[in-house]
């Protein structure tokens, strides 16, 4: 696994458009949530999956989710998002989203964190 | 009384109704005009409370103008407004996690709650951003 954490930043909804957007040189393809923190939803992560609408995907639904425990939390840090990449290396076989929805678990602490992921 | 009209193909059609009545009946109307996506978020969120887009829209737009009448009081209740949306975080948390251990999660019933308590919390969201600001 070769992870990257990305600078701070401020909004997790504009994180998202990016991720579930075209990407800067059209790189994003067949985008989806594999993992989510354990509550997230009844019928887990696939109830969360952003809907398409006009060939993009909405992700208003998980930002909002994500967004809510940061602004009603005591004193909210100015940059709440952190965001880590994760892929591996080109010699690998690719991995089914099972596997990388376990390890989306271990990089976000077990999912025992606090906050959304 | 008011009538949507829908904005796309949906799968599933939701329950929604109209906010309560008033005896005396709502007789002032305001057209609003939204894009297309803040339509959809708009319709979400509605579905979530268990409202129709217009209902939804009218009770917030209300208790919008109500707390911005409060000004300087308005400001004072964030702490307890933020207390109170960590207490439905609570509540949802435990409720996700009873209905996934309830019949692996298909109780459809315990999704309506679930979804309802979203629409107070995203109310309440919209409350905390307006003191907030």
């Amino acid at each position: 696994m070769i992870p990257r954490v990305r600078p701070r930043s401020a909004s997790v909804r504009e994180v998202l458009r990016y991720l579930f957007g075209p990407g800067e040189n059209g790189e994003h393809h067949d985008q989806r949530l594999v993992a989510a923190w354990e509550t997230a939803a009844i019928g887990g992560v696939a109830e969360l999956q952003p809907p398409t609408a006009g060939g993009s995907l909405l992700v208003a639904r998980v930002a909002t989710l994500l967004e809510q425990p940061v602004l009603a939390a005591n004193n909210p840090p100015d940059k709440p998002v952190w965001h880590c990449s994760i892929h591996n290396h080109r010699d690998d076989p690719l991995l089914p989203d099972q596997q990388w929805a376990q390890i989306a678990v271990a990089f976000a602490d077990g999912g025992r964190a606090g906050a959304g992921w | 009384m008011s009538v949507d009209s829908p904005t796309g193909s949906r799968a599933v059609v939701p329950v929604t109704w109209n906010r309560a009545r008033m005896p005396a009946g709502r007789l002032n109307c305001l057209n609003v005009r939204l894009a297309d996506e803040e339509m959809r978020e708009v319709s979400a969120a509605a579905r979530r409370a268990g409202l129709t887009p217009t209902g939804y829209a009218e009770e917030v737009a209300v208790a919008a103008a109500r707390a911005d009448a409060q000004g300087g009081a308005a400001r004072a209740t964030r702490a307890e407004l933020a207390r109170v949306q960590r207490e439905v975080f609570a509540v949802r948390a435990a409720l996700v996690s009873a209905a996934r251990s309830i019949a692996g999660g298909s109780d459809g019933s315990l999704r309506e709650v679930v979804e309802r308590l979203d629409g107070v919390a995203e109310r309440l969201h919209g409350l905390l951003r307006r003191v907030s600001a």
